[in-house]
């Protein structure tokens, strides 16, 4: 058997007992503190020598299909992390690209459309003979 | 290691890599024989059923879900073989004493020796008051306070809300300080 942790810790420091303690009160009583401070440094029994390799022994190499590794792949979630300092660069350079782009699309006028101000004039056409 | 080695791992079993799941198994196999050992009460009893939750666990390991945390779900493994073991078979614990005299040996004066064995019995007393405690309330308080689990880590490896895993807490403490204040010195019944 063998104590997992050093009495000589810091008991609690950011554990769930002491989340608990906060939850509950400071007041809270002193006999369930103890308890909890008791199931913590409760020693645990070591697993016998040689248990890895037993379980290891028993086991098959594992043919898992490609759809399946696929789709756990899919499934997976992951984190993306950057310094925004970085970005700045980057982020200018994108600014840039997009204010040419815009610059240099020819926009067309819609045939359809028409001035609202020119709406309550008539057309008036001028033929020369 | 964390949730990402972990998944790592697992992703390098599903491709062949039996060997991979030696990581696993060395991290998790203490808190997964102390589970059994307290529901077989026996050590030989206990590395049995730890090595057919590590198998059945590996045998299931496609359908664990990516992203969640390894241990609940290996523990609600354990969990469930340990029920079903504690069904089939009566309780006939060889309780080892935390009061071993090695533990005594590394004492240099006799004041030491009488803390550390003060200390161990209480150990003694609080496994005692564990053990009256119906399995799922035990459980939840080892995992909150002995292996330092979150709510959301108990709730999934008892099968629970998050709510009822902190209720599940909130009176296995309260049962507990009973049985501990008692010192009950009826005969051990398990309740499942």
């Amino acid at each position: 058997m063998s104590r997992k942790k050093d009495p000589s810790d810091q008991p609690f420091r950011d554990s769930p007992a002491e989340l608990d303690k906060t939850v509950h009160g400071n007041d809270e009583d002193q006999g369930l503190l103890t308890l909890k401070r008791l199931i913590y440094r409760m020693p645990d029994r070591e697993a016998p020598a040689g248990l890895t390799e037993s379980i290891l022994s028993a086991l098959e190499p594992k043919n898992v299909p490609g759809w399946l590794r696929f789709y756990r792949w899919v499934l997976k979630p992951r984190t993306v992390t950057f310094q925004p300092l970085k970005l700045i660069p980057a982020a200018m350079i994108l600014v840039l690209v997009l204010a040419i782009t815009f610059q240099f699309i020819p926009w067309r006028e819609d045939p359809g459309y028409m001035d609202p101000r020119q709406a309550n004039l008539i057309p008036v056409t001028f033929t020369l003979t | 290691m964390d949730g990402n080695d972990e998944q790592h791992c697992i992703d390098r079993v599903l491709r062949g890599e039996v060997n991979a799941f030696a990581t696993l198994v060395e991290r998790y196999q203490k808190p997964i024989f102390n589970l059994m050992y307290r529901m077989a009460g026996s050590s030989d009893k206990a590395a049995d059923l730890t090595q057919e939750t590590f198998i059945r666990a590996y045998e299931k390991l496609e359908r664990f879900h990516p992203g969640k945390r390894f241990f609940p779900w290996l523990y609600s493994i354990g969990l469930n073989l340990a029920r079903d073991f504690a069904r089939k078979n009566t309780w006939n614990p060889e309780r080892g004493s935390t009061l071993n005299p090695e533990s005594l040996s590394g004492c240099n004066s006799p004041g030491d020796q009488h803390e550390r064995m003060c200390e161990s019995l209480e150990f003694l007393r609080l496994e005692k008051a564990l053990d009256e405690l119906p399995v799922i309330y035990r459980e939840a308080l080892i995992l909150r306070y002995h292996d330092e689990c979150s709510m959301g880590d108990i709730a999934a490896a008892l099968d629970l809300s998050v709510s009822a895993a902190k209720m599940r807490v909130h009176r296995g403490l309260d049962m507990l300080r009973e049985h501990y204040k008692g010192g009950t010195h009826e005969p051990q019944k398990r309740s499942l």
